[in-house]
Parts: C-alpha cells; sequence; structure tokens
C-alpha cells in the first residue's frame, strides 16, 4: 500500500490560474521521496495537500490508503499524522519565545501541561537547541529558526514528516544538523518526503524521486534512472547531479565501472582514493 | 534582573509610581535617583543606555515644560514639576521595560486576568513587529541600493512603491501564516506553554523593594502642593 496517493489532482489558488494541473502519483513507504523541480513548479502547493492544509478543486488524496476528508475530526488527525516544515521559517515560528513555539503543535493536540512540557525539552534536545529555549524568536539567525521551526513539527510527533524545501538559504553546518535529524528519524521509522530544487541532495539522500513540473509529475523513480534521462533533465530544466557527471566521464574513459555511487565517500573509496 | 519575577517587578512599578503621583518635585527627584542606583546596581544595564532610552521622552517633556511655562500662567517651580513627573515616571517604566521580557509581562497580564483575545493581540503584535520591521528594512534597502533615494521626487515615488509592496507582502504573508497555523492544528485559540521559573531571591527583592517602600513613604511624608 501506497503511503500517499494522488489521483487527478488539480488545484488554483484563489482568482489565479491553475497550479496543479492533475497530479497522478504514488509514493511508497519506507522510501525517502524527494519531488525536485524548478521554482514555481507546483512542488510547494502539492505537498500543502499531503498535510490537508490546501484542499483540491479536483481529485483527491489519499493517505495510507484511506481518502482524505476535510471535515474539523480528519485533518486534525491526518495533522497529527503528518508534520509540515515550512521553507520560510518566520512563516511558520510566531510565539513570544523558543519554547512557547515548540509547544504550540502539542498544546493543539490537548496533551497536558508535563506531557507538553516533555515533548518540547525532547524536541528542543534532540536538535542541540536547547540553549535557545527562553530567546525570543526575533533574536534568532535563519538557521536557527529553521531548527526551532523544525523542532515545533517534531514535538508533534508525527507518523510523516513533510519539508518543504529544508535547505534553501541554509549554511552547510545548520544542512548537516538537519539532515543528520531528519536520518535519525527516518531509523526510528518516520517517513521523509521532502522538495527541494538541489540535484546532488536529491541524489545523494533520495531512494525516489519525482521530477515535477509544470504543475505535473513528469516522472518518478530510481535517481540513478531519472537523472540520466536527458529528455527529463531539460524538461524540468534540471542538470545531472555532479556525482553522476563525473562517474559517467570517468566510465566513459573507462576509469570507473559499475553503478554510480551516491554519496562523496563511496565515490573516493570506489575510486581507491 | 531579568528572570526576577515579573510580579514584583510590577509591585515595584506601582509602588514607584504611586511616590512620583503623590509626592512633590523633591520626592520625583528622589525616584529618578533611585530608579538610576537600582539600575546601575542590579540590572547591569549601563547609564548611557538607560539614558538613550529615556531621551526622546525626556525632550518631549522638556519641551512640553517649556510650553506649558510659556503658554500659560505657571511659573518656573510648576513647568520644574511637570518634568519632574514625567521624568521619573519615565523612568519607572523604561526600567520596567528594559529589565523584563515582554513575554514576562504577557505571562503577568494573563495571569492578572487579562482576556485571552487581548494577550494573544499583544504576543502577535510583539512578534510580527519584528518581521514588519525587517521587511520595511529589506524593501528600503532595495530601493535604495538603485538609487531609490537619490533625489526628493525620487524618495517620494520610492515610498509609494515601498507602501505598495508592503501592502502586498502583508496579504502574502497573513496567508501563509495562516496555512502554517493550520498545518500545526490550530482551532482558533493560541495554546501555549510558557515556562513560569522565574526567581524571586530574598536579597534582590529587599534591594529592590526597600527603596521603593522608603519613595512611597517619603511621598507620603512631602505630598505634592
Amino acid at each position: 500500500m501506497s503511503l500517499f496517493e494522488l489521483k487527478g489532482l488539480r488545484f488554483g489558488y484563489s482568482r489565479g490560474e491553475e497550479v496543479l494541473k492533475g497530479v497522478d502519483l504514488s509514493l511508497r513507504r519506507g522510501a525517502k521521496t524527494v519531488v525536485i523541480g524548478p521554482n514555481g513548479s507546483g512542488k510547494t502547493t502539492l505537498l500543502l495537500h499531503l498535510n490537508g492544509v490546501l484542499r483540491p478543486t479536483r481529485g483527491a488524496v489519499y493517505f495510507k490508503g484511506r481518502q482524505i476528508s476535510y471535515d474539523r475530526r480528519s485533518l486534525r488527525e491526518l495533522r497529527s499524522a503528518v508534520g509540515f516544515l515550512f521553507q520560510d521559517p518566520d512563516v511558520q515560528v510566531f510565539a513570544g519565545t523558543v519554547f512557547e513555539d515548540v509547544s504550540f503543535g502539542p498544546m493543539n493536540l490537548g496533551l497536558p501541561g508535563p506531557e507538553v512540557e516533555r515533548r518540547v525539552q525532547r524536541a528542543l534536545s534532540s536538535l542541540g537547541i536547547e540553549e535557545l529555549a527562553d530567546r525570543p524568536l526575533h533574536f534568532l539567525s535563519f538557521g536557527q529558526k529553521k531548527l526551532v521551526a523544525l523542532a515545533g513539527v517534531l514535538a508533534m510527533e508525527p507518523e510523516v514528516l513533510v519539508l518543504d524545501e529544508p535547505t534553501a538559504n541554509l549554511d552547510p553546518a545548520h544542512v548537516e544538523v538537519l539532515l543528520e535529524k531528519v536520518e535519525e528519524l527516518r531509523s526510528a521509522g518516520c517517513e521523509v518526503i521532502m522538495s527541494t530544487h538541489d540535484v546532488d541532495l536529491a541524489y545523494s539522500w533520495a531512494d525516489e524521486v519525482v521530477i515535477f513540473c509544470e504543475g505535473r509529475a513528469m516522472a518518478s523513480g530510481d535517481p540513478e534512472a531519472v537523472f540520466s534521462s536527458e529528455e527529463l533533465l531539460r524538461a524540468g530544466s534540471l542538470r545531472r547531479p555532479i556525482l553522476l557527471e563525473c562517474w559517467t566521464a570517468l566510465r566513459e574513459r573507462g576509469l570507473a565501472d559499475g553503478p554510480p555511487p551516491r554519496d562523496v565517500l563511496s565515490f573516493r573509496r570506489r575510486l581507491g582514493l | 534582573m531579568r528572570g526576577l519575577h515579573p510580579g514584583v517587578k510590577a509591585v515595584w512599578s506601582l509602588a514607584m509610581l504611586a511616590a512620583v503621583f503623590a509626592g512633590g518635585p523633591v520626592v520625583q527627584g528622589v525616584v529618578l535617583s533611585v530608579v538610576l542606583l537600582q539600575l546601575l546596581l542590579l540590572s547591569g544595564l549601563s547609564a548611557v543606555t538607560f539614558l538613550g532610552l529615556l531621551a526622546p521622552v525626556l525632550l518631549f517633556g522638556l519641551l512640553g515644560a517649556l510650553v506649558v511655562r510659556f503658554s500659560s500662567g505657571v511659573g518656573w517651580w510648576g513647568a520644574l514639576s511637570l518634568l519632574a513627573r514625567v521624568s521619573s515616571a519615565s523612568a519607572v517604566f523604561a526600567f520596567l521595560a528594559a529589565n523584563t521580557p515582554f513575554v514576562h509581562l504577557l505571562w503577568l497580564m494573563g495571569r492578572l486576568g487579562v482576556p485571552d483575545l487581548l494577550v494573544e493581540v499583544f504576543e502577535l503584535v510583539y512578534r510580527y513587529l519584528f518581521l514588519l520591521s525587517q521587511t520595511v528594512d529589506a524593501v528600503k534597502l532595495a530601493q535604495d541600493s538603485r538609487l531609490g533615494f537619490s533625489s526628493f521626487s525620487c524618495s517620494l515615488r520610492s515610498l509609494s512603491f515601498a507602501v505598495g509592496a508592503m501592502l502586498r507582502k502583508v496579504f502574502l504573508s497573513l496567508r501563509e501564516a495562516s496555512m502554517a497555523l493550520e498545518s500545526r492544528n490550530f482551532d482558533g485559540r493560541f495554546a501555549f506553554l510558557t515556562r513560569a521559573d522565574f526567581r524571586a531571591e530574598p536579597l534582590l527583592v529587599a534591594a529592590l523593594m526597600l527603596p521603593a517602600l522608603g519613595c512611597l513613604f517619603l511621598a507620603l511624608l512631602l505630598p505634592q502642593g
């Protein structure tokens, strides 16, 4: 059974043109899925449907085999199960202090105070930002705010984490912290779906890549297969990941063989460097 | 001082304000001196920073006192009395503001029974004022980098563009923020868990409250008029 299934999904913002133009897509359980595509292709709009924040004008979204309903109770259940990290943390964090902001989601779940406090502490310490707990949000850097926004989602202990361009505008140190945490969550059984336009990240991280362009899912599959297709890359305004490009060039000159490595460490090891 | 229970600081402020309004210029002068001394000894904030915070209020107070002196029959002593009252009362508020995180004040308001709706509005305004100020700075910088303020007419045109841009941004931000709230199960009420692990060291409380009570006593001895 798929984690999410989208059938004939169409959506347009009020008085605007259609953003999603009939999306048919199945997202596997247990797979690290990346939705990749150029700016303005509709990735964020697509992902917002997974959390029930946006309601399709036509078509349907299925979560674990059940069609999403948009009544209050069903949405509450869905949003408790599917956490969403927005691209811009300033959109997501709004309370006076970090501690208060992270407690917002668990409080909305109706949990008792001690349990909320335990979850907030755990979320903050798991991201190594417990010392920020009492800081007002406007004194934080972009990277810190991003981690606070993630902590706010983690404190709700979702089954699925949807990350909208999580590495955009982040410095390498914060990217590393964020991706490490995502890996930990994956090991603990949390499903992760991410959107990005970073082809190198998608290639090295994902099990499954969905190329999204002009409101449609153009192709999905194994990163190597997807990124090896010149036609798909051109249609999606993407480029080939650097590791794949280098490996292909080395293979053409007889300096390497076998399937291309997915990360720098394996690349070096395979070349005996 | 910032971690001190906000209730203690609120009681201190009320006592000081009562002294300011009950006492004459001498008491007001004493209050101002006490506030400055407590600031230097207890809060660790520099006098320069504090006076910088007070400067606009003092300037308005001075102008007001001069206007009152020359436009009505009040003498120099009356104008000085007005200035002393404005300065000392403002110093009390500035001390409270400089030593109390805003979220502690919100917590206190909640505890004092201020309606949730008002506290939530204050909380949102507090957060979004900073965002608005960041956006204004960014728009201004973007315009300035393209000679948007190179002449008077350019400045006027840039200002009108900035207002339009800000309105658009406010509407977009509103939509995004409401989606972000919904994604975390927002049900119409801003529910937070606020940490209330304030300190109330007896020595600090005594050092703050005893001089305040002294000022209040002095005001009863030397009442206004």
